[in-house]
């Protein structure tokens, strides 16, 4: 990002050059100085030279003044041309054992990619200062030149693409080509690399390399990623369980999942596979029954060699601690810390802005309140949910925004609500922004003139005293007030606690009176709730989640509500089912159900077997077995675990083939289980010939501003064009407040001169 | 016709040129932090005096959005009280008093809006024609509310009560009064503010300070004006910012 300060013109000027433009305002200027010196010729008194100069100075200055505001000084942010500039470029070469794989004809994939790479040095050394090179399999490692990336003695056992792609996009530089077969054997998510070059301003270039090998029909490798679900929910609620599934598969085909409930089978699908590596997440609206505990399984594959299971306790009553930040003044804490009051089960924290000086009434001394919001993590994490309510973005540091980000990440719920576009508008690019699920609308040019209006109406109004009467005026005021608008389903929402909150059509659905418009929704959120359009049009997006890390961001586009709740009548408990149960349904991790992760991708006798333990860190330690094909129980010596994550990792060495299990027991009546096969022979994605992943290349190429790399010319000298075709943003400085206060001042010196001169 | 020496006339000039691009950044800085708007509305009662002191209502409008962050209409609505849908637009009702409302229907009305989460705030005027006996206008709302919403209790604020500190601080604990004529009574000056008290919940409030005639500048002790717009705006935050 560059600034610049510009002369911007307007209206038919702005299409001219500069040198033009430039000499209309100065035929301008000599005009009118011309016109104020003439008419200071003669006055209605007799002056002084010194009195006639000094009024004609003035003047002259409020004329130039006002030609150079015309001229429309402007500050121009200019963002980085997404083309590549004059800096470094990194080239990295995938050395994993699937790009030295020959194929009949003797060809590798390494050998077909640095055949098309070639063509195209000599045009990137005549548009980058610099070509850095590097190579990779499981770690990313410099090299001198070329020749020595591409060659070395061994090629790695895994591809860890996105990570090695991550490392070279943190170093900036101008882009980063990639000579590889797009297989990642790790199945990392390229969702975050996509982000991060994105942010950065990274463009990816993929290098393709590909050969005639054909794919092994035998091998498959098949694994249960993890098991999301709640550790305790409410009786007779409907939450959520998933299960992410990684395959590895030579051909197309269908992956056959279910879902058991003891001896029950809930639910069952089949999810499509594509050749390579699929990341398959698969989730399952569950109703809990009986106060208890709900003992689940995920079963994969067809001969359900691959199980994974935890248990769910369900409760009859929780509590769930609120934190509630509010930005604004405004009546929708009155009404939802009521709505909250009637059921015992929330305990409310409130925090008021502090700029608003204003201290915040609690009717019992069990009402805490706060100073302000925390910046500290572990103090936000008393709390499961943290509602913040019509905040600004230049209210909230950036140590409280990252607090906020690290606690969701941890597992924690923030509930974003704000009806405002302008003020939604500031978090663009915030790091509040990338946790929520929407993206926000810049304020667009036509809402900030509707506000102007209105602000200037009520002034005017304010200014005039307006009162009400008998009159009709009295009635036109009262129906100026905006009307109320229900929430509406989205088209093919599935059913879920939430959505259950605005199917019923009738005073059980929540009406709103304003709403901030977004700009997009992000790719895998899930849109809860929109607006009705009796009259066609497009539906404005009113309530969206996401998964972020282990916990949620929710973004409620609306008012607090408070208008719908007084339009109801008073025995009418709607708005407040409708606050506890969409706060209960964004607190559902409640102290985290056991899990189980199996770390090795592949396991095979006589090698050692690592799983990770996590979601129930608080309590002592849990007890985790494994349980050979014969039954024979052996207990496993826990560790902390060492890879940035909470929780513990336990190994074990399989010594005999079939199926083995792994059993971990935690405080009450927590549970997990693991079932997976344990085989001769590791199975390796890497060596399985799976074909190179050109979807998963292109999409991450287009989805950073690069390309694929083939025979046609991709790296051109940037011109001046390219150069303009960056995003601009454009700030007038014309309409200063200090420029206009100077411009009146000038004029008002000029006025009581002229009034002393006995001119007036 | 007030008329302004030509030597004031300038001095205004000249304060408004300087100060008024500092005056533009104050505004700037607070409108940044407005919430989602609201009006504020008077009960229309059956009462001749409803409307009494409204012309000075925009003056406390201005004083709200001068003084909080509050996003509240400049103007001033009229709320019908034998409509309830219109009153329910407001969350918070002004009345000159209640106890002229005689049909059923206004009754139920103001007890609903007070049950769905509304706050009502009575004031009554300085006026002696208006207000023979304040200790019996207070016994009159009273008695309203006893018969119209029978789980409510009026009850004196005490002089600590954080509805004296939570935006302004009130000197003493003690609402400012205005006196008819500038004339001091201190059997009305004993009279603090009443609570109308829905178990914890505070619901409503009486005044008998005749704030309404402070801002809408009776004759009073200079300042008085806004010391009774500060105590409006403690009032009305402290009913915002409790639970409905």
């Amino acid at each position: 990002m560059t600034q610049l300060f510009e002369w911007q013109f307007g209206g038919w000027l702005r299409g001219v050059p500069p040198v033009t433009a430039w000499s209309v305002v100065a035929a301008a200027a000599l005009a009118g100085l011309m016109l104020v010196i003439w008419l200071y010729r003669r006055t209605l008194r007799q002056l002084s030279p010194a009195a006639r100069n000094t009024l004609t100075i003035f003047r002259a200055a409020i004329v130039l003044l006002l030609l150079l505001c015309l001229a429309n000084p402007s500050r121009v942010e200019k963002e980085k041309p997404s083309a590549p500039g004059k800096k470094k470029l990194a080239v990295i070469v995938d050395r994993s054992g699937s790009m030295s794989v020959p194929d009949y004809r003797r060809t590798t994939r390494l050998a077909d990619a640095v055949r098309v790479w070639k063509q195209h040095e000599g045009e990137a050394a005549a548009v980058f200062s610099e070509i850095k090179y590097y190579r990779f399999a499981t770690e990313l490692v410099p090299a001198g030149n070329f020749d020595e990336a591409v060659a070395t003695a061994k090629a790695g056992p895994e591809t860890h693409l996105y990570a090695a792609l991550r490392q070279a996009v943190n170093d900036d530089p101008g882009a980063v080509v990639c000579l590889t077969d797009g297989l990642d054997t790790t199945g990392t998510a390229k969702d975050d690399l996509a982000n991060e070059a994105s942010r950065r301003n990274v463009p990816l270039y993929f290098v393709a390399g590909v050969n005639r090998l054909q794919p092994s029909r035998s091998a498959e490798t098949l694994n249960i990623r993890e098991i999301v679900a709640p550790g305790t929910v409410l009786r007779q609620a409907r939450f959520t369980v998933g299960a992410v599934f990684e395959v590895a598969a030579a051909r197309d085909a269908q992956l056959p999942v279910e879902l058991w409930c003891g001896d029950t089978r809930l639910a069952a699908a089949q999810l499509p596979l594509r050749v390579g590596m699929n990341t398959l997440p698969w989730s399952v609206p569950v109703v809990s029954s009986a106060i208890g505990t709900l003992p689940l399984e995920f079963r994969a594959g067809t001969n359900t060699g691959q199980r994974a299971g935890c248990t769910v306790e369900v409760a009859d009553h929780k509590t769930v601690d609120v934190l509630y930040y509010q930005g604004a003044l405004q009546w929708g804490y009155r009404f939802l810390r009521s709505a909250l009051a009637s059921d015992p089960g929330f305990r409310l924290t409130s925090i008021l802005n502090p700029a608003l000086n204003v201290q915040i009434s609690v009717a019992a001394a069990d009402q805490p309140t706060l100073p302000d919001l925390p910046d500290d993590v572990n103090e936000l994490k008393q709390y499961q949910i943290v509602v913040l309510a019509h905040i600004f973005a230049n209210r909230l540091t950036a140590r409280q925004q990252a607090a906020l980000v690290e606690y969701t990440r941890g597992g924690g719920a923030v509930l974003f609500i704000s009806p405002d576009t302008q003020a939604t508008a500031g978090f663009a690019g915030t790091d509040l922004e990338q946790m929520l699920p929407v993206v926000f609308a810049p304020p667009a040019e036509a809402e900030e003139t509707a506000a102007g209006v209105n602000n200037f109406h009520l002034l005017i109004a304010a200014a005039a005293g307006t009162s009400g009467g008998e009159s009709g005026s009295s009635l036109s005021r009262s129906q100026a007030l905006p009307d109320l608008k229900p929430f509406a389903l989205p088209s093919g929402a599935a059913h879920s606690a939430v959505s259950a909150l605005f199917e019923k059509n009738d005073e059980s659905r929540p009406h709103y009176v304003q709403n901030a418009r977004v700009r997009t929704v992000k790719p895998g959120a899930e849109i809860l709730a929109v607006s009705a359009t009796p009259g066609g049009g497009e539906p404005q997006v009113l309530l969206a989640r996401q998964q972020f890390g282990d916990g949620f961001a929710v973004a409620m586009m609306t008012d607090l509500l408070w208008r719908w709740k007084m339009s109801l009548p008073s025995e009418s408990h709607a708005a407040e089912k409708f606050w506890q149960q969409l706060l209960l349904s964004l607190a559902p991790a409640s102290g985290g159900g056991l899990r189980l992760v199996k770390l090795t991708e592949s396991p095979s006798t006589n090698q050692p077997v690592m799983v990770q333990i996590t979601g129930d860190t608080t309590g002592p330690t849990p007890n985790v077995t494994a349980v050979s094909p014969a039954r024979k129980y052996q207990p496993l010596t826990l560790q902390p675990a060492t890879n940035g994550e909470s929780g513990w990792t336990a190994t074990f060495t399989p010594n005999t083939t079939g199926t083995w299990e792994v059993q971990a027991t935690g405080t009450g009546k927590k549970s997990a289980r693991l079932v997976f096969p344990i085989s001769e022979k590791t199975q390796s994605a890497e060596l399985m010939n799976l074909p190179p992943d050109m979807d998963g290349m292109r999409q991450l190429a287009e989805a950073t501003g690069g390309a694929m790399v083939e025979d046609a010319p991709v790296f051109q000298p940037r011109d001046e064009t390219a150069a303009k075709s960056g995003l601009q943003h454009v700030q007038p400085l014309w309409n200063s407040t200090w420029l206009l206060g100077g411009l009146l001042g000038l004029y008002g010196t000029e006025l009581i001169l002229r009034r002393r001169f006995r001119l007036l | 016709m007030n008329e302004i020496t030509r030597i004031r006339f300038l001095k205004l000039l000249l304060a408004s040129t300087v100060f008024a691009p500092g005056l533009a950044a104050f505004g700037d800085a607070l409108d940044s932090l407005r919430g989602d708007r609201v009006g504020w509305a008077r009960l229309k009662t059956p009462s001749p005096h409803w409307r009494r002191h409204s012309e000075g209502d925009p003056l406390l409008m201005q004083f709200f959005r001068q003084q909080t962050s509050l996003n509240i209409d400049p103007t001033w609505y009229v709320a019908e009280v034998e409509n309830l849908a219109e009153m329910s637009k407001f969350p918070l009702l002004f009345s000159q008093g209640i106890h002229m409302i005689q049909s059923a229907n206004g009754c139920a009305n103001v007890a609903e809006h007070i049950r769905r989460g509304g706050f009502l705030l009575v004031d009554a005027c300085c006026n002696r024609d208006i207000t023979p006996d304040f200790d019996v206008f207070l016994r009159q709302q009273i008695d309203f509310l006893a018969a119209a919403l029978p789980e409510a209790q009026v009850v004196s604020l005490p002089a600590d009560h954080e509805i004296y500190r939570c935006r302004f601080p009130i000197p003493d604990g003690r609402p400012p009064h205005t006196f008819f004529g500038n004339v001091y009574d201190s059997q009305k000056a004993s009279h603090g503010l009443y609570g109308i008290m829905i178990k914890q919940r505070m619901a409503g409030l009486i005044s008998l300070s005749g704030l309404q005639c402070g801002w809408a500048h009776m004759i009073a002790p200079p300042g008085h004006d806004v010391a009774c717009m500060k105590m409006l705006v403690n009032i009305y935050i402290y009913a915002m910012m409790q639970g409905g």
